[in-house]
C-alpha cells in the first residue's frame, strides 16, 4: 500500500499552505517531513487524514481517493492521525481512551481491539500503571504516549504523527523515536513523522521530504539530505 | 437611514434636515391613506424603534437580546403609572419612559456585560418571561388588566379635525424619527465606533484603550432607553399596559425584526418593522371558520421560518445577500 | 405547612426540570448549542402523546408515543436544520447569535405548526394515578400517586441513561464526542452520526418531561415556555457541560422553589428562580457542580 500525492494545493482561505506537492510514500518505510514553523506540515497531514479539504489535487492509498473521504471512512481504511499537541481526551480516562480508538472495529474485533489495547500497555507501561488516571492528570510525555497508543489502537497501515516530540526532554523523545523505530519493524506499518527535530527524525527514516513555504523542495534518501550540508543549512538552518 | 447607506458621510445637521424632510413627507403621506394603514403605520413605527434597540445591542455591541420584551414593559408601566399616580401629561410620560428603562437597563447591563453567548441568551430569555409574569403580580401596576395608556385626541381645535389614530401615528412617527436620528449620529460616532471594536474583538479593543466592559454597560442603557420608548409607542397602539402585551412572542417577533430587516445597520430596522406588520396581514381577508387556523397561525411559521432561512443564507441581513449575489456575478 | 412537606412537594417537579435540563445539556455537549426550540419540540411530542390517548385510550402506548415522537423530532431537526445552520453561520458579527436565533426560529415554526393541528386551546392531559396527596398515618402530605409515578419514572430513565454513559461503547463515544469531536473523528468515530443520537436522546427525554408535566401545565403550543426557562436555569445550576450537574440542579430548583412559594407565594416562584440563575450566571459560571469550563467565549 503506498499513499500517492499528486499535484496538492491546500488554502487556508487566501492562504496557500500547500502549493502543487507531489510525493510518494512507500509501504513499509518511516519517511519524516521537515521544515520551518508554518511551511504547512500539519496542514498536509490534516488534509491527508479528511480534516481539511484540499483546494486542488489528488491523494491516493492505492485505488481509494482519500481526497473524497470522510475522515471516519480514511481511519477506516487504515490511515491515522495523530494530531499536534498530545491529543487526548482530557475528560477521559486512559483506559477509556484507548478503548476509543477500538470502538469502530471491536464489533467485528473485540478480541483483536483487547489484544491491541495489551501491547499498547506493553509499549507503553506507565500507561498501565494509570489505567483508571483522567488524561488530564498525566504529564506531557504520558500524553504523548497515550495520543500514540490510541492511534495503534486502531491498527494503522499507515501512522501520521504530527510532531511527537514537541516539547518533551530530549530523553523522552528519544525513547518515543526508538520505540516508534522498533513498532515499525515489528508491525511493517508505514509512518508518516512530521517533526522539527529534524535529525532525530532523519536518523529513524528511510526518506525524507523537506517542505518550505508550502513547497516539496526535496524528496530524498534520509540520509542523503542528512549528509548534505549545503541543504540542511539552507532549509533546516544549520 | 438613507444617510447611512451613502458612503460620503453626512453630518448631523444634514441628517436632522433629513428627518425632518421624511417627517413631512409622511405627515403628509397620512392624509392620503385609509384610518386602518394609518393605525398600521404607527404600529411600523412602534416596531421600528424596538428594533432598533436590538440593532443597537445586538448587531453593534454584539450582545444578543432575547428580552427586549422586558425593557419595553418597563418603560411602558413607568409612563403609565407618572400618567396615573402624579397627573404627568403624555409627553412627559415619554422621557420618564426612556430614561426608567435606561437606568433599569444599566443595571441590568452591568450583570449582564460579563456573559455572553447562550449564557446571555438564556439570562435575557427568562427576563422576557419573568418581568411580565412580575408585573401580573404587583398590585399597583394591575394585574392581569394591566392600566390603561391613553394619548388622547390632538390638542386644541385639532381634535376634532384629525382623527385619533392619525394622531396616534404622528406621534408614534415622531418618536421613531428622532430615535432614528440618534441611532444613527451615535452609531456613526466615536461610541459606535468602540461597540464594533469591542464586538469585533473584546482583547483587542482592550488593548487600543477602549474599556470593554463600560462599553457593553453603555449600549445596554442606550439600547434599553430606546427599548423604553418603543414600549410606551407600542402601548400608546394598544391603549394598554398590561402582561399580555409584553410576552416572550413579542420579543421574538422584535428580534425576528431585525434579523429579517439586517441587525448589523440602522438602515435595517425599517425593513424589518414593515415586514413584522405586514406578513399577518396578508391573511386577514382569511375569516372563514375553515381557514381562521390557518390564517392565525401560518403568519408565525412564515415569519420563523425567513428567520431561519436568513440565518443560513445571510446572516447580516438582506443587504449582504445582495452585496454576495453582486459579487458573485462580477466574478 | 410544614418544611418537611414543601421539601416533598418540589422534588416530582424539580425531577421534570432535571429532565428538561438533560435534555438541553446533551444537545449543548454535542453541538455547542442551547436548543431553545426545546420547549417546542416537547410540546409537539406531549399533542403526539395526547392524539394516540384519544385514539386508542391508553396511557402508556401515549406515553411511549410521545418518547419516540420526541426521538425523531429531535434527529429529524439535527439532520434536516441544525447542520445546515451551524455549518452555514460563520460570519463574524452574528456567528455568536445564529445559533441562538436559528433555534428560536424554529421553535416560533413548531409553535404555529402545533396552533394548526391542534389548536391553541390550552387542553388537559389525563394522568395514570391519582393526582390526590398521599395519607400518612392520617396526614395527607403534598405529594400524590402521580408525583411517585414522576420521580420513579425520571430515577429509571436517569439510571438507563446513566447505564449508557458509563457503560457502553455508545456512551463512551458521545462523551468523547462531546469535549473532543475533532480526535473523536480521528478515532474513526462517525462524530456527526453521534451527534443525531445526542439530539435524538434529548428529544425522547422532552417529550417524557412533556407528558409528565402536561397534567399540571395543561399542554399549548407555548405551554412549555416557562418549563424551558426552569430547566436551562437547572442546567446552568450544575454546569452547562455535566449531565449529572445539571439532573442535581433540576432536583435543587424543584425544591428550592417549592420552599420559596411556601412560605413567601406563588407570585414570587419566577422571580426566585430568575434571581437565582443571574447570581449563579454572574458568582459561579462553571455552575455550582461544575468543575470548570468557559462560560464567556
Ligand atoms: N486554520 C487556519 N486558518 C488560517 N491559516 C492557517 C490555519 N492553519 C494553518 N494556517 C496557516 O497555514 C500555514 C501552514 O500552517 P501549518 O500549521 O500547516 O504549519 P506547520 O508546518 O505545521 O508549522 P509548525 O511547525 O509551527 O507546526 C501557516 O502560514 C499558518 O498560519
Ligand atoms: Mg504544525
Amino acid at each position: 500500500m503506498t499513499l500517492r500525492v499528486r499535484g496538492l494545493t491546500i488554502d487556508h482561505g487566501a492562504i496557500r499552505a500547500i502549493s502543487n506537492a507531489t510525493f510518494n510514500i512507500p509501504q513499509g518505510s518511516i519517511t519524516a517531513v521537515i521544515g520551518a514553523n508554518g511551511a504547512g506540515k500539519s496542514t498536509l497531514l490534516r488534509t491527508i487524514s479528511g480534516l481539511k479539504r484540499a483546494t486542488s489535487g489528488n491523494i491516493l492509498w492505492e485505488e481509494l481517493e482519500l481526497h473524497r473521504l470522510q475522515t471516519e471512512q480514511i481511519v477506516r481504511a487504515g490511515i491515522v492521525h495523530v494530531p499536534e499537541g498530545r491529543s487526548v481526551v482530557t475528560e477521559l480516562t486512559v483506559a477509556e481512551n484507548l478503548a476509543l480508538g477500538g470502538i469502530w472495529r471491536s464489533r467485528n474485533n473485540k478480541s483483536d481491539v483487547l489484544a491491541a489495547i495489551a501491547e499498547v500497555y506493553e509499549l507503553f507501561p506507565r500507561l498501565g500503571e494509570r489505567k483508571k488516571q483522567r488524561a488530564d492528570t498525566l504529564s506531557g510525555g504520558e500524553r504523548q504516549m497515550l495520543a500514540i497508543g490510541r492511534g495503534l489502537i486502531s491498527r494503522p497501515q499507515l501512522l501520521l504523527l504530527d510532531e511527537p516530540s514537541l516539547g518533551l526532554a530530549p530523553l523522552v523523545v528519544e525513547q518515543i523515536f526508538q520505540t516508534l523505530a522498533e513498532l515499525q519493524k515489528s508491525t511493517g506499518m508505514t509512518i508518516l513523522l512530521v517533526e522539527q527535530n529534524a535529525m532525530s527524525a532523519l536518523r529513524i527514516a528511510s526518506q525524507g521530504i523537506v517542505l518550505d513555504q508550502g513547497q516539496v523542495v526535496i524528496a530524498d534518501d534520509a540520509r542523503a539530505i542528512m549528509n548534505d550540508t549545503a541543504l540542511r543549512y539552507a532549509y533546516l538552518g544549520y | 437611514m438613507l444617510a447611512v447607506r451613502s458612503s460620503h458621510k453626512p453630518s448631523a445637521t444634514k441628517r436632522i434636515i433629513l428627518a425632518i424632510a421624511v417627517g413631512a413627507l409622511l405627515f403628509v403621506a397620512s392624509n392620503l391613506i385609509d384610518e386602518y394603514r394609518i393605525f398600521q403605520g404607527a404600529q411600523v413605527a412602534a416596531y421600528l424603534v424596538g428594533i432598533i434597540s436590538i440593532v443597537l445591542l445586538t448587531g453593534y455591541s454584539g450582545q444578543i437580546t432575547l428580552g427586549q420584551g422586558a425593557f419595553m414593559a418597563v418603560g411602558a408601566y413607568s409612563a403609565s403609572l407618572v400618567v396615573q399616580e402624579f397627573g404627568l401629561p403624555i409627553w412627559a410620560s415619554f422621557f420618564v419612559a426612556v430614561i426608567a428603562a435606561a437606568l433599569f437597563g444599566a443595571i441590568i447591563g452591568i450583570s449582564a456585560g460579563r456573559l455572553s453567548g447562550p449564557y446571555l441568551a438564556g439570562a435575557t430569555l427568562a427576563f422576557a418571561v419573568g418581568i411580565p409574569a412580575l408585573a401580573n403580580a404587583i398590585p399597583i401596576l394591575g394585574g392581569e388588566q394591566g392600566l390603561s395608556f391613553d394619548i388622547g385626541y390632538a390638542p386644541g381645535k385639532y381634535a376634532d379635525t384629525v382623527s385619533p389614530y392619525k394622531w396616534l401615528f404622528w406621534i408614534c412617527a415622531l418618536c421613531a424619527i428622532i430615535a432614528i436620528v440618534i441611532a444613527v449620529n451615535l452609531t456613526s460616532s466615536g461610541i459606535g465606533r468602540q461597540w464594533r471594536a469591542v464586538r469585533a474583538h473584546e482583547t483587542a479593543a482592550a488593548l487600543s484603550g477602549i474599556n470593554p466592559a463600560r462599553s457593553k454597560v453603555l449600549a445596554f442603557t442606550v439600547s434599553s432607553g430606546f427599548a423604553g420608548l418603543a414600549g410606551v409607542s407600542f402601548s400608546a397602539t394598544v391603549g394598554l399596559v398590561a402582561p399580555s402585551s409584553f410576552t416572550l412572542a413579542l420579543s421574538f417577533l422584535l428580534l425576528t425584526g431585525s434579523i429579517l430587516g439586517g441587525i448589523s445597520h440602522i438602515s435595517g430596522a425599517l425593513g424589518g418593522a414593515l415586514i413584522i406588520v405586514i406578513i399577518p396581514t396578508i391573511f386577514e381577508s382569511w375569516t372563514e371558520e375553515a381557514s381562521l387556523g390557518v390564517a392565525t397561525y401560518l403568519p408565525g411559521i412564515i415569519v420563523s421560518a425567513l428567520l431561519l432561512l436568513s440565518i443560513a443564507l445571510a446572516p447580516e441581513g438582506p443587504s449582504e445577500l445582495l452585496h454576495k449575489i453582486r459579487h458573485r456575478h462580477r466574478h | 405547612m410544614n418544611l418537611i412537606n414543601t421539601l416533598i412537594a418540589g422534588v416530582s417537579i424539580g425531577a421534570i426540570y432535571s429532565l428538561i435540563a438533560f435534555a438541553l445539556i446533551l444537545v449543548w455537549r454535542s453541538t455547542r448549542v442551547v436548543n431553545f426550540a426545546q420547549a417546542g419540540q416537547a410540546a409537539f411530542s406531549t399533542y403526539v402523546g395526547l392524539s394516540v390517548e384519544k385514539a386508542v385510550g391508553n396511557y402508556w402506548l401515549a406515553l411511549i408515543a410521545a418518547i419516540i415522537a420526541g426521538v425523531l423530532v429531535g434527529a429529524f431537526v439535527e439532520v434536516v436544520i441544525v447542520r445546515f445552520i451551524v455549518k452555514r453561520a460563520t460570519s463574524a458579527a452574528t456567528a455568536t447569535v445564529a445559533p441562538v436565533i436559528a433555534m428560536l426560529g424554529l421553535l416560533g415554526i413548531f409553535q404555529g405548526l402545533m396552533g394548526l393541528i391542534w389548536g391553541g386551546d390550552y387542553q388537559p392531559y389525563p394522568t395514570a394515578f391519582s393526582r390526590d396527596g398521599i395519607s400518612i398515618a392520617g396526614n395527607q402530605i403534598p405529594f400524590s400517586r402521580f408525583d411517585l409515578f414522576v420521580l420513579l419514572t425520571v430515577v429509571v430513565a436517569m439510571s438507563f441513561a446513566a447505564v449508557i454513559f458509563q457503560r457502553t461503547s455508545l456512551g463512551l463515544s458521545m462523551r468523547a464526542a462531546a469535549f473532543a469531536p475533532e480526535v473523536t473523528r480521528l478515532a474513526g468515530i462517525r462524530v456527526s452520526r453521534i451527534r443525531t443520537l445526542g439530539w435524538a436522546f434529548a428529544g425522547g427525554a422532552g417529550g417524557l418531561a412533556g407528558v409528565l408535566v402536561a397534567p399540571t401545565t395543561f399542554i399549548a403550543p407555548n405551554s412549555f415556555d416557562l418549563l424551558l426557562v426552569f430547566g436551562f436555569t437547572a442546567a446552568v445550576i450544575g454546569g452547562l457541560d455535566s449531565l449529572i450537574g445539571g439532573v442535581l440542579g433540576g432536583l435543587a430548583l424543584g425544591i428550592g422553589l417549592s420552599v420559596v412559594t411556601g412560605y413567601l407565594g406563588g407570585s414570587y416562584t419566577f422571580m426566585t428562580a430568575f434571581v437565582l440563575l443571574i447570581i449563579i450566571l454572574l458568582v459561579r459560571p462553571q455552575g455550582i457542580l461544575g468543575a470548570r469550563g468557559a462560560r464567556r467565549a
